[in-house]
């Protein structure tokens, strides 16, 4: 952007100097009038121009021909002084040329213009004053030193000036791009920062929406499932043959997988749009309830799993509630799901240590376990281990995504056999 | 820097050396201008075919051609309105006349073959000096170009005719010749001696210049 | 055969879950009588005039949380307007499909509210409160 700033002055001034280079060589024809000094007005004013519009054809890429023009002013101040036999005034142009150069913001372009004027003078008037009479340089009674070096002072302080406010000029502009620069990339900023903001409220809103919807189809769903399982359950009571009473279990556990297919798709739902909401977990008291919920979970014919609790708790911990909720739930419900039959008394056991940066939650179980091909599978959406698996297959999906959203780890141990233990670590978000 | 490799010129230096080369061509013309014409500017007239010089001394007479009172010296300045030199005199000779208006006799004698009345030439330079159109008088003085100053002493006899100074465009004081004159004349100081730059006249020819 | 409780009333805008808490009452011996209304504005009706005749209050109020016109959270705040010796009597239990979290802990909160039980009502969670 500074470069195309630069071409524009370049071009600008360029067109500039065309007038004036022009009008001075005119000024030399007018001024030729008064002494019939015309050899020198056109000779030397149009070989002026010529060095001018020479330098800058040969070498289009170099700004010498600004120097060239800078020289050149000096030389038709020569020519009218000369042309009007040593009219003092004259000098004036060399202030004229010296204030036009600044449309260039180069101050170095004073240089030639007072090189010119002070070389051409101090030589002149040094031949004058030894005597060399063949020139005839100064119409005043003669040129002392002093009076040379005031006039050479005051020429000094002009040149210096125009220099100065070339070099200001060029500064300020600078200046001025560089800060419209910054302006237009903060406001740019800002633009995309306000675009940001608004396309994360949306986000944010249609998030809220999509949840609240999921939420309103899953229980418009559920309520007729319940509905479903009162009446079965009413079957259930009131009838004592086995064939019957076989049929109403089948039905009551097609139902009850229906039921945990819908929650699971709620919980995946609020987890993956729901923000954090960071609260106090208390884990005796979440424990009790899923506990209290899941007693009677199993299936009709699996024994009663025994859930066992140890909580040492020594700071609070703060975290998401429902979602620490949903990975118990899920892996507490698991266990039970898939208890050994031959083991003598099936358990889970919920281990959970607190700490001031973090809660390390361990669920051990003595059920069938999980072997090692299919232990990384097992978090994937909806992977089943076996055709004999009940569940929906996004359990341990939810319970993985509802630890990364709090920002912790989740890893598996476990036997074929023997049993699984399920370590989470959350962080504090104290 | 090359290994070995003949130098080759870099296309830029060659166009710069060009640049270089074609400046100095055109400064150099420039000076040459300059100089030429200041040396024009030092050669004095060709003094013309049928010159009759006149020395100091001589009586002039200017036969009535110039109402001029008969009692003080007079001036007489050759005036060519198409000469540049003379257009240059003439700040300096209103400065003259002015000064010694009241003890000199001035008068212009305008050499020039176009038309010119005597109200344009004194509102030239804003005088009432008597005008003359007579050339005759140029030739009674000895003088051959413009501008020329002539001083006449009270008897009317020539004492000084020469050049205002040193050279057509030099306005230094210390070879005013033209006042040295008057100041001699009045001072009664012993006449200085002009040489060269003083008498050898310069200027346009008469009646139209041809070198200036 | 001995009932727990005398009257035990069902606040549910669904039949079949009405129907179902009846028959789960009836059979479990849970309660002698049970009055079902399909709204929260007919059991209020039911139940003011009988702050005159306190013995027919209900012992058990199960009171479902969606339901169109008045939800039953409305119906506790209506509640809380009514006499005390009716508040006094009546136990609220919370039945309900709903999985909100919000809406369990503002029943919790409610003073008058006993318990919270999901749908649906069986004999296992009927022999809990007995």
């Amino acid at each position: 952007m500074h470069d195309a700033y630069l071409v524009q002055i370049k071009h600008k001034s360029d067109r500039l100097m065309n007038y004036f280079l022009v009008s001075f060589f005119l000024t030399g024809l007018l001024l030729a009038l008064f002494y019939d000094t015309w050899l020198v007005a056109i000779g030397v004013g149009s070989l002026s121009l010529l060095a001018y519009y020479s330098t800058r054809f040969l070498l289009p890429r170099s700004n010498a021909y600004q120097y060239m023009v800078s020289a050149v002013f000096a030389i038709f101040m020569a020519q009218f002084i000369y042309q009007m036999h040593g009219l003092f005034e004259m000098h004036f142009i060399a202030f004229i040329g010296s204030a036009i150069l600044i449309t260039y913001q180069n101050w170095k372009l004073q240089i030639p213009l007072a090189a010119v004027v002070i070389v051409h003078h101090a030589s002149f008037g040094y031949l004058q004053y030894i005597g060399y009479d063949k020139i005839y340089f100064t119409q005043l009674d003669y040129m002392t030193l002093q009076t040379f070096i005031i006039h050479g002072l005051l020429a000094t302080v002009v040149f210096f000036i125009c220099g100065l406010w070339a070099f200001q000029l060029k500064k300020l502009n600078e200046h001025q791009i560089e800060q419209n620069f910054e302006m237009g990339r903060f406001q740019e900023e800002q633009l995309q920062k306000k675009a940001l903001l608004k396309s994360n409220d949306e986000l944010k809103k249609s998030n809220k929406e999509l949840d609240s919807f999921v939420y309103s189809v899953s229980h418009d769903l559920r309520a007729p499932l319940s509905s479903m399982l009162g009446v079965v359950g009413l079957c259930e009571m009131g009838t004592l043959d086995p064939f019957m009473q076989k049929n109403v279990t089948l039905l009551k556990t097609s139902i009850k997988k229906l039921d945990g297919f819908i929650i699971d798709i709620l919980d995946y739902s609020r987890n993956s749009r729901l923000e954090v909401d960071r609260q106090e977990i208390h884990f005796s008291d979440l424990l009790t309830d899923i506990s209290g919920n899941l007693k009677f979970m199993g299936a009709d014919d699996q024994r009663t799993v025994d859930i066992r609790t140890t909580i040492r708790n020594g700071v609070a911990f703060y975290s998401d509630k429902s979602r620490i909720g949903i990975i118990l739930n899920n892996l507490i419900s698991n266990s039970i799901r898939y208890q050994n039959p031959q083991a003598a008394d099936p358990y889970v056991e919920v281990i959970v240590e607190v700490s001031e940066s973090s809660a390390d939650i361990r669920v051990r179980d003595n059920g069938i376990g999980i072997d090692k091909e299919n232990q990384e599978k097992v978090f994937n959406m909806f992977y089943r281990v076996s055709s004999k698996s009940i569940g929906s297959g996004l359990g341990l999906y939810i319970v993985k995504e509802a630890v990364e959203k709090l920002q912790g780890s989740i890893e598996l141990r476990s036997e074929p056999g023997k049993g699984c233990e399920f370590s989470i670590h959350l962080p504090n978000l104290s | 820097m090359y290994n070995g490799q003949p130098f080759i010129a870099h296309p830029i230096l060659v166009k710069k050396a060009i640049t270089i080369v074609w400046l100095l061509v055109i400064f150099s013309s420039m000076a040459y201008i300059f100089w030429y014409t200041d040396w024009k500017y030092s050669l004095p007239t060709p003094v013309p075919d049928k010159y009759h010089p006149v020395g100091t001394g001589t009586y002039v007479d200017l036969g009535g051609k110039l109402p001029v009172p008969g009692d003080k010296p007079v001036f007489l300045h050759f005036f060519n309105p198409d000469c540049p030199c003379s257009r240059f005199n003439i700040p300096y000779f209103k400065s003259l006349a002015r000064k010694y208006g009241d003890r000199i006799s001035f008068a212009i004698v305008v050499l020039n073959n176009k038309d010119y009345t005597a109200k344009q030439i004194q509102n030239k330079f804003d005088v009432d000096f008597p005008v003359s159109f007579d050339s005759a008088i140029a030739a009674e003085c000895g003088v051959y170009s413009t501008p020329q100053a002539v001083l006449l002493d009270a008897t009317r006899r020539l004492y000084y005719r020469g050049n205002y100074n040193k050279s057509r465009y030099c306005t230094d004081t210390r070879s005013n010749y033209a006042q040295m004159a008057i100041d001699s004349l009045f001072g009664n100081i012993y006449r200085p001696v002009f040489a060269g730059y003083a008498l050898k006249a310069y200027g346009c020819q008469l009646p139209v210049c041809t070198q200036k | 055969m001995e009932y727990k409780y005398k009257k035990a009333m069902v606040i549910d805008d669904n039949q079949i879950d009405l129907y179902i808490a009846e028959m789960v009452m009836a059979t479990t011996g849970f309660a002698e009588k049970v009055i079902c209304v399909s709204s929260a504005k007919e059991a209020l009706a039911y139940l003011k005039p009988l702050y005159e005749n306190p013995e027919e209050l209900p012992d058990l109020i199960f009171l479902d949380i969606n339901m169109p016109e008045m939800t039953g959270f409305d119906f506790l705040d209506e509640y809380q307007h009514l006499p005390e010796n009716i508040r006094k009597k009546c136990i609220i239990m919370m039945l309900t499909t709903s999985l909100d979290e919000n809406d369990r802990t503002q029943a919790e909160r409610n003073q008058f509210v006993r318990k919270f039980l999901n749908k649906p009502l069986d004999r296992d969670k009927l022999g809990q409160l007995m």
